[in-house]
Order: C-alpha cells, then sequence, then structure tokens
C-alpha cells in the first residue's frame, strides 16, 4: 500500500495541508483539493446521520453496559516495517509512538472510501481534526484500513509535536512546518 | 559567645546581616556593636588575597588542601571555607566564600569583654557556613529575588538563626 | 455516578487497565522530560518578568498568565489526545478523573486529589499538594494579596477543555504561597457545547 496523499482539514472543513507523496501525471489544483476537504467534511457529517436508528440505540446500551467502546483500533507493531527505525520521534519517547489498541472517536461518521483505483481513509480527533490518507491501491480490506489509522494516529502524534508545539503556527491556519514535512515523509516512507 | 554574621555581595555591598545572641551570653557591648560592620568590611581585602591564592587553607590553618577554584574532580564545597581569616583585639573573624563571589563573614567574641582570643570551633563553624550557602543557592532560585539585593525574607532569616542556634550558641 | 467513576478504565487500552497504571506507564515510557528545576526557573522568570513589565499591576499579571496559559491548553490538547487516545468522557466526574489522574500526571508528574463538589456536579475542586511550578518560590510582600502565582495554569485548563467542547471556568481559591492552608483550584462546566462536537461521535 503506497500512501499518494496525506490532507489535513480543520475543525470547520477547511484544508490547511496537504502533501503529495508520488508524483502523478493528473493532479488536483488546489482549489479541488479546498471542495474535496469541504466536501468530505460534509460526507462525515451525514454518514453518521445515516447510521441507522436501531443500530445507534443497541450500540449505546451496549458500551453502557460494558463501559467500554464499541470500536477499538488494533495497534499494528511498526507499520509492517522489520523494527520502528524513525530518527526522531520529537517528545514521544520508546519504542513507537504507542504500542496498544486504542478508541475510535470517529463511530459513526465516514472512515474509509474505495473506488476500484484508490482508498481513502479517514482519523478524526476529539478536537475534530480530520487526517485524510489516499492510498493507491483500492482495498475493503479491515486490515489495510487499521494500518491506515494507525498511520494516521502517527501523523497526528507528529501534528501535535511539530505543528501545535510551533510557537509560530496559528491554529486553524494552513500548516507550513518544514519540520512536520519531513517528518511525515519519513513516517510515509517506512510503509 | 556572640556572633555578628553578614553576608556582602560580589559588588562589597550588605545582603544580609544578622547578630546571634542568646540569653544565658551577653550580647556585645553598644560601643562595640557599632564597630561590628567595619571591622568586617576590614577583613574583605583579606578574602580578596586569599581568594587568588592557590592554597588558601594551608596557609592559614595548615591543614587542608587544594586551591579555591572547585576541582573538576571534586565536587565537595569544603573548600569555599577559609576558616580564621582575621582578628581584631579579642575578635575573631572567620569568612566563606561562594563560587559566585558572596562572600560570607562573621565575628566571633569570647565573651561581652574581649579579654581573651575568641576561640573558633572550625568544623561547627565551617558546618554552620554551608548550611547558609545552601540557603543562599535556594533564595537564588525565587524568582523574585534579584542577584545582590538585600535578603529581606523573614523565612532566610528564621532559619539561620535557627543554625547559629544549632552550631554557634552552644 | 460514584460507581461509574470508581471503575474508569483506560478503555482506549482495551483492557482493564486502571487510568492510573495507564498514565503512568505514558508518563514513564512515552514522554520525554527535562530538568525540573530548568522549567521552574523558567516559569519563575516569566511570572516576574511580567510583573515588572506591568509595573506590580497583579491583576494584570493574574490575567495575563491566564491568556498565556490559554494559548498553551489549546495547543497542548492535542499533544494529551495524541499520546492517550482516550475516548470522549461519560460525566464531568469522569473529566475531574482524567485531569488529576492523567494530564497533571503526563504533564506535571503530579496527581491532584478531586474533591469539594458542588451540589449539582458541575464544580470541583483540584488540590494541589504538591506544585512543581512554585518550588523556591517566596511571593514579595505586595503580591502575597493578589497575585495568584501559578494561574498560568487555569488557563491551560481553560483552553484544553473548551477544544473538547467544554465551556469551563478555572480560578484559583487559595495557594500555600499566600499562606493558605492549601492550594486550591476551582473548575466549573458552564455547558457542553454540544453544537461543535465533530460528527460521528456517539
Amino acid at each position: 500500500m503506497a500512501i499518494q496523499t496525506i490532507l489535513v482539514i480543520n475543525k470547520s472543513g477547511g484544508l490547511v495541508y496537504q502533501r503529495d507523496f508520488i508524483k502523478t501525471s493528473a493532479k488536483l489544483s488546489s482549489n479541488e483539493y479546498l471542495i474535496l476537504a469541504g466536501t468530505l467534511q460534509g460526507v462525515v457529517a451525514i454518514a453518521s446521520q445515516v447510521t441507522p436508528k436501531a443500530l445507534q440505540i443497541s450500540a449505546k446500551a451496549g458500551s453502557k453496559t460494558a463501559n467500554e467502546p464499541s470500536q477499538l483500533i488494533p495497534y499494528v507493531g511498526s507499520l509492517g516495517a522489520p523494527t520502528q527505525n524513525l530518527s526522531d520521534m520529537g517528545s514521544f519517547m520508546g519504542q513507537d509512538f504507542f504500542n496498544e489498541s486504542f478508541a475510535s472517536w470517529n463511530q459513526s461518521g465516514l472512515k474509509h472510501v474505495t473506488t476500484d483505483q484508490l482508498s481513502m481513509f479517514l482519523y478524526q480527533t476529539l478536537t475534530g481534526l480530520k487526517f485524510v490518507a489516499i492510498s493507491t491501491q483500492s482495498t475493503t480490506n479491515a486490515m489495510a484500513v487499521s494500518i491506515a489509522e494507525n498511520l494516521l494516529r502517527k501523523a497526528y502524534c507528529l501534528y501535535a509535536d511539530y505543528v501545535m508545539k510551533n510557537p509560530f503556527h496559528d491554529p486553524d491556519m494552513p500548516i507550513k512546518c518544514e519540520l512536520f514535512d519531513s517528518h511525515l515523509a519519513e513516517l510515509v516512507g517506512q510503509l | 559567645m556572640p556572633c555578628y554574621f553578614a553576608i556582602i555581595g560580589a559588588r562589597d555591598n550588605p545582603i544580609y546581616e544578622a547578630e546571634f545572641t542568646s540569653q544565658q551570653l551577653n550580647s556585645f557591648p553598644p560601643e562595640l556593636k557599632e564597630l561590628n560592620p567595619f571591622i568586617l568590611h576590614a577583613s574583605l581585602d583579606i578574602i580578596e588575597d586569599l581568594q587568588w591564592q592557590v592554597n588558601p587553607q594551608s596557609i592559614n590553618s595548615g591543614s587542608g588542601s587544594g586551591g579555591f577554584l572547585r576541582s573538576r574532580n571534586s565536587s565537595n564545597n569544603g573548600n569555599c571555607y577559609l576558616g580564621k581569616i582575621d582578628h581584631f583585639y579579642g575578635l575573631a573573624i572567620t569568612g566563606y566564600l561562594s563560587y559566585g563571589n558572596m562572600k560570607f563573614v562573621m565575628i566571633h567574641s569570647s565573651n561581652a569583654n574581649g579579654s581573651t582570643l575568641a576561640q573558633v570551633e572550625d568544623w561547627s563553624v565551617r558546618s554552620f557556613y554551608q548550611e547558609v550557602h545552601e540557603l543562599f543557592v535556594k533564595t537564588l532560585m525565587n524568582p523574585f529575588y534579584k542577584l545582590n539585593d538585600p535578603i529581606t525574607s523573614p523565612v532566610f532569616d528564621s532559619k539561620v538563626r535557627a543554625l547559629a542556634r544549632r552550631y554557634l550558641l552552644k | 455516578m460514584s460507581a461509574n467513576s470508581a471503575n474508569i478504565s483506560a478503555s482506549s487500552a482495551g483492557s482493564k487497565k486502571s487510568l492510573k497504571t495507564f498514565s503512568d506507564d505514558i508518563w514513564k515510557n512515552k514522554t520525554a522530560k527535562i530538568n525540573a528545576e530548568l522549567f521552574t526557573l523558567t516559569y519563575g522568570s516569566i511570572v516576574s518578568q511580567l510583573c515588572t513589565d506591568f509595573e506590580r499591576d497583579f491583576k494584570k499579571v493574574n490575567s495575563h498568565l491566564s491568556a498565556m496559559g490559554y494559548n498553551i491548553g489549546v495547543r497542548l490538547i492535542e499533544d494529551f489526545l495524541a499520546r492517550t487516545a482516550l475516548p470522549r468522557c461519560d460525566s464531568f466526574t469522569q473529566t475531574s478523573e482524567v485531569i488529576s489522574k492523567c494530564a497533571f500526571k503526563i504533564f506535571l508528574n503530579v496527581t491532584p486529589q478531586v474533591g469539594n463538589w458542588s451540589s449539582s456536579k458541575d464544580t470541583f475542586s483540584l488540590f494541589l499538594d504538591e506544585n512543581p511550578l512554585s518550588d523556591f518560590v517566596e511571593l514579595p510582600m505586595d503580591a502575597v494579596k493578589e497575585l495568584w502565582y501559578s494561574n498560568i495554569l487555569c488557563g491551560v485548563l481553560k483552553g484544553a477543555l473548551e477544544m473538547v467542547q467544554m465551556d469551563c471556568d478555572v480560578w484559583f481559591v487559595s495557594d500555600v504561597l499566600r499562606g493558605d492552608q492549601n492550594t486550591e483550584m476551582r473548575v466549573k462546566l458552564n455547558r457542553i457545547m454540544k453544537e461543535e462536537i465533530p460528527a460521528g461521535e456517539d
């Protein structure tokens, strides 16, 4: 699975970051990317509303009794690479950014779109930020989805370090941080 | 024995002073008391001389070794204590120099009339200085204290007096 | 509600680990640390410089510290969530536990006591037994009555909670630096900004 593009969308649906990792002939214009970001924002919201009512209720009741979220994303280790060898993980220590499965913050919204040519994965944070990865392979494999979510949570860790801790970055504004660029490229390069 | 203690800053400005007396021991007679700051300041020259000598302690007391400056291999602050550096009639004067060039000096008096030369118990005086030095470092860590300003904190004062009771007024 | 808060498991880990073990692990193994004295002295020099800059108008210093904290909070919350991936809290009681056992632990390595709940369960206190910001500090005489030395913490909490859609007021009611018995912060939930909760959460 190769990642073609990573996008970051802020909580009001504005595109704040876009980066291609594979050179393709058909490239979207920056305006088209903005439209894509806005559309995704809307589709996520609508997807959560089309969840069948019965499912919503049973999910609620289920999680209340078990006191445990219905959806857990498994931890997939070092994303397939034999050893974790990121040169620098910022303020994160240890072998990896995290090493346990984690709860999804996006339980009824859109997570995964696929066509015959590509797949798109969405990871949404509690603050409303969305990380989007577009991959060059079509997949409906659950494993691929969790790998993508692991990758995007790591991108979120990098975002927390190199974007939010950059004192010259204004929240909700486009991200122009070289350190974030280079670390994200390294992370994606590991796949 | 009553003592008069002062901390003198890097620019020879007084930063803190205290007189240690207790009920059983007489304090300084009034006419001498006023002289104390002068006597102390007179000894500052001696401290400055000692400061740049290779081995101030061996010159004074014949004991101890090593120069004043902290060696890379030893982290003790034992050689900050300069021992007895001066005397004035019956009074003995001891000194201690911090690495930041703060001078801790003290006048020891044997008794009220000063007829006999005051005896200095090196061990307890040294411990006193070392603990005051630690308190001083803590004071420096207070963000509201500016270096070379007088120390007005009542906490510092009461802690120094407690140390004096423990080490000096026995 | 008490039964609920008693067995909060760090469900993000999917195990039955307690919030405390979960946070201890993150603090110990996953978080880079700095020298505590460097941290304390840095904060101290900021506060004392603000006192000078505002000509010892301590009310202004308080509000400035809080504003600085707010800017930290809105950024720090992302770090907190990236590190912990904790799910949204069901109740404000649970929020208080997460703040004390997890957030304070990870960022300051202290665990304040939670207590003094209001009857409507929308206001609680955090009792800071130790405060890494205020080691070595002695307030000057003129500041004792007015300056809240650690007021930056109020701003941090307010900013961070606002980013997870909780509109809160946070303030200090007592501080050992002022000669009080304990250091107490009060957190009051005004409302949950439901309209801003991202779509897709249940």
